[in-house]
C-alpha cells in the first residue's frame, strides 16, 4: 500500500480546510 | 452546420425542463411535504445526525471537504489492493503509487485525467467501485455545492445540508439520467458485460485478445457528469466506446445537457430567471464563437500532409474517426473542453494549431457552461468581478441581486479567478524548463510547449482530456497534476460558498433607478467583456508561445514542428 502518497492527498484536503479556517476567521458578521 | 444545430440547440431546448426538474430535486418548495418530503426525509435517515442540521457555508464547506476526503481514500484503496478483491477475471494487479495518487485525485475532483488505459490496468471493481463511483458522487458535489451557492444568493444563511443535497443530486438527477442514456448506449451496441476479455481466432489464425466490460453503464454517467474518464485508453474514439454516428450524437448532447440545466436551475432557486437567460445566452455566445472557430480552422488541410498527392480540400483527417463525420471531431473537441468533460472522440495533438486553441479557451474560461454545477460557480465568480466593475464605472456601491458586493466578496472573487490562472501558468513554466516536463514530449517547439500547457489547463480546469503526445505517466507528472485537480476543485467552490455566506447576511438593498440591472443586454454585454478581457490578459501571452507561434511557424516555414 503506497501509503505516503495517500497521505499525500489527505494533506491537501487538510490544506483546504486550512484555507476554509482562514476565510471563516475574515467573516465580518455584519 | 445541421450536426451543430441539432446537438448545440436541441440539447438548449432539453436543458429547460431538465433544469425545472433539478430545481425540484435539489431545492423543493416544501422540502417537508409531499414527495419532496419522503425523500428528504429518507435521505436523511440514510446519513444520520450529520444531515439533520442546515449549515451556514463554512460547516457546508467543510462536510463537502470531509466526504471528498473519504471518497479519495476508498478510491485510493480499491486500486491500491485490486489484485485481492472480487471482479478481476482478468487479473490486473496494484497500479504504482503516484499513478493511485493520481487517479484517486482526478476522480474525486471530478477530472477524470487518465495516465493509465482502463482496459490494460484496471480491474472490473476498479473501475465500476473505485471510479464509476466517483463519477457520480463527484458530480453531485458540484451541483449541490451550486445549489448551495444559489440559495446563499437569495438570502438564506444556512445553505442547506451538503449531505442531503449530493444525495438528491446523485440519487433523483443523475441515476435517473445515466440509466435513460446507459440504456440508449447499449441498445446504440456498446458492451454491457462482467465477462473478462474476448480471446477470438483471427481468419489469419491468430489469437487476439479484445478488452470488453460494462461500457454502457460507465459510459453514461461519464458523459453525463462532465467526467470524461473513459472506460477505454482511447476513450471514446473507441469503437466500443462510441461505435456510431448515433452514439456520437448522444454522448454530444449528454456531455453539455446537465451544465446547461445547471444555468437554469440557478436562475429558479435565486427567482431571477431573466438572469439566468443573460447568463446562458452569455454562455451560449461563447460557446458557438468555439465551435465556429474550431470548425473553421479544422476545415484547412494539417500541415504534415503538406505537398503529399492526397486530397488537400478536405480539410484535415489526422487523427479523426471519420464514422462520425469530419465536424464532429473540433465540435467534439470544443463541448468537452467548455464543459469540463474531457472525453475525446478525436487526436488533439492532431489539431491544426489554432483548432487546438479554442479547447485550452474552453478550460482558460472553464464557464461556458462549464463543470456539473461548478460551471455556473465558475460564472458567478465572473459575475462579482463584472458587477464590481460596472459599479466603479459608475461610481456606485456595486450590488447583485439586491446585495451589496463589497471589498471583501471581490478580493474571494480574484483570489478564486488568479488560483487557476496561477496553477496553468506557473505548472507550465516549470515543466517546460525542466526535465520533468522537457523529458516526456514527442514534440519539439511550440507544439511540446502546447502538449504543457494542454496538460495543466486540463488538469486546473478539472477537465481531463489530454493533448497526448505527452509521456505523462511519471511520478513528477503524476503528483505535479494530481496535486492541482485537487486544489483546484475545491478552491473555487469553497471561496464562492463564503461570498454566498456573506452576500446572504447582508441587508438587501431597495431598487432605484441607479441600481445595476442583471437582467438586461447592457448587463450580458458587460459580462461577456469582463470574461473575454480576464481571460486574454491572463493566458494569451502562453498562447502566443503554443499553438499561435506554431499556427506562425507554419505559415511561414511550412511546418514548425
Amino acid at each position: 500500500m503506497p501509503l505516503a502518497y495517500l497521505l499525500l492527498g489527505l494533506a491537501i484536503f487538510a490544506l483546504l480546510y486550512g484555507l476554509v479556517a482562514v476565510v471563516a476567521r475574515t467573516e465580518t458578521g455584519e | 452546420m445541421l450536426l451543430i444545430g441539432l446537438i448545440v440547440g436541441g440539447t438548449a431546448l432539453l436543458s429547460w425542463p431538465l433544469g425545472r426538474y433539478m430545481k425540484w430535486a435539489l431545492d423543493p418548495q416544501a422540502p417537508d411535504a409531499g414527495a419532496a418530503g419522503r425523500l428528504t426525509r429518507l435521505f436523511t435517515a440514510a446519513v444520520g445526525a450529520a444531515s439533520r442540521q442546515p449549515q451556514h457555508w463554512k460547516q457546508y464547506a467543510v462536510s463537502m471537504l470531509v466526504f471528498n476526503a473519504a471518497i479519495f481514500v476508498v478510491s485510493f484503496a480499491f486500486m491500491a489492493l485490486q489484485q485481492y478483491l472480487p471482479l478481476n477475471p482478468d487479473g490486473k494487479t496494484a497500479l504504482e503509487g503516484s499513478l493511485i495518487f493520481n487517479t484517486a485525485a482526478s476522480f474525486t475532483s471530478n477530472t477524470n485525467l487518465q495516465h493509465y488505459s482502463g482496459e490494460v490496468a484496471m480491474s472490473y471493481l476498479s473501475q465500476l467501485c473505485g471510479l464509476m463511483w466517483l463519477q457520480f458522487v463527484s458530480a453531485a458535489t458540484g451541483i449541490a455545492a451550486l445549489a448551495a451557492l444559489a440559495r446563499g444568493l437569495a438570502g438564506k444563511p444556512a445553505l442547506g445540508n451538503f449531505y442531503v443535497d449530493v444525495q438528491r443530486a446523485a440519487f433523483l438527477v443523475l441515476l435517473p439520467l445515466a440509466l435513460l442514456v446507459a440504456t440508449l448506449f447499449a441498445v446504440g451496441g456498446l458492451p454491457m458485460t462482467l465477462q473478462g476479455a474476448a480471446k477470438v481466432t483471427t481468419l489469419e489464425g491468430i489469437e487476439q485478445v479484445i478488452a470488453r466490460g460494462p461500457v454502457a453503464a460507465f459510459l453514461a454517467i461519464k458523459q453525463l457528469g462532465t467526467n470524461g474518464g473513459g472506460f477505454f485508453g482511447p476513450n471514446s474514439t473507441h469503437p466500443f466506446e462510441n461505435p456510431t454516428f448515433w452514439t456520437n450524437v448522444i454522448s454530444s448532447m449528454a456531455i453539455i445537457i446537465v451544465p446547461m440545466a445547471c444555468v437554469w436551475m440557478y436562475g429558479r432557486i435565486i427567482g431571477r430567471m431573466r438572469h439566468a437567460g443573460v447568463v446562458f445566452g452569455v454562455m451560449m455566445v461563447l460557446l458557438l464563437a468555439k465551435i465556429g472557430g474550431a470548425v473553421s480552422f479544422e476545415s484547412e488541410p494539417t500541415q504534415a500532409f503538406a505537398g503529399l498527392a492526397i486530397e488537400q480540400d478536405v480539410g484535415n483527417l489526422e487523427g479523426k474517426e471519420l464514422r462520425f463525420g469530419t465536424a464532429a471531431g473540433p465540435l467534439w473537441a470544443v463541448l468537452t473542453t467548455s464543459t469540463s468533460n474531457g472525453s475525446v472522440n478525436a487526436m488533439h495533438d492532431s489539431l491544426n494549431p489554432l483548432t487546438g486553441l479554442m479547447p485550452m479557451i474552453g478550460m482558460w474560461l472553464n464557464a461556458t457552461y462549464g463543470g456539473v454545477g461548478v460551471g455556473m460557480i465558475n460564472m458567478f465568480i465572473y459575475i462579482v468581478i463584472a458587477v464590481f466593475l460596472a459599479g466603479m464605472m459608475v461610481g456606485r456601491t456595486p450590488e447583485y441581486l439586491n446585495r451589496r458586493v463589497e471589498a471583501r466578496e471581490v478580493k474571494l472573487a480574484v483570489l478564486a479567478l488568479l488560483a487557476h490562472g496561477f496553477f496553468i501558468l506557473v505548472g507550465t513554466a516549470v515543466f517546460a524548463v525542466t526535465p520533468w516536463g522537457a523529458a516526456t514530449l514527442n514534440n519539439t517547439g511550440p507544439h511540446g510547449f502546447s502538449e504543457i500547457l494542454y496538460e495543466f489547463s486540463s488538469a486546473s480546469a478539472n477537465n481531463g482530456s489530454g493533448f497526448e503526445g505527452l509521456g505523462d505517466n511519471t511520478v513528477p507528472w503524476n503528483l505535479a497534476t494530481g496535486t492541482v485537480m485537487l486544489l483546484a476543485r475545491f478552491i473555487p467552490i469553497i471561496l464562492p460558498l463564503a461570498i454566498a455566506g456573506s452576500m446572504a447576511r447582508k441587508r438587501a438593498t431597495a431598487v432605484t433607478a441607479g441600481t445595476l440591472g442583471v437582467e438586461n443586454l447592457t448587463f450580458g454585454v458587460m459580462l461577456l467583456g469582463t470574461i473575454l478581457f480576464l481571460g486574454a490578459l491572463t493566458f494569451f501571452p502562453a498562447a502566443t508561445l503554443g499553438p499561435i507561434a506554431e499556427h506562425l511557424l507554419y505559415m511561414a516555414e511550412g511546418s514548425g514542428r
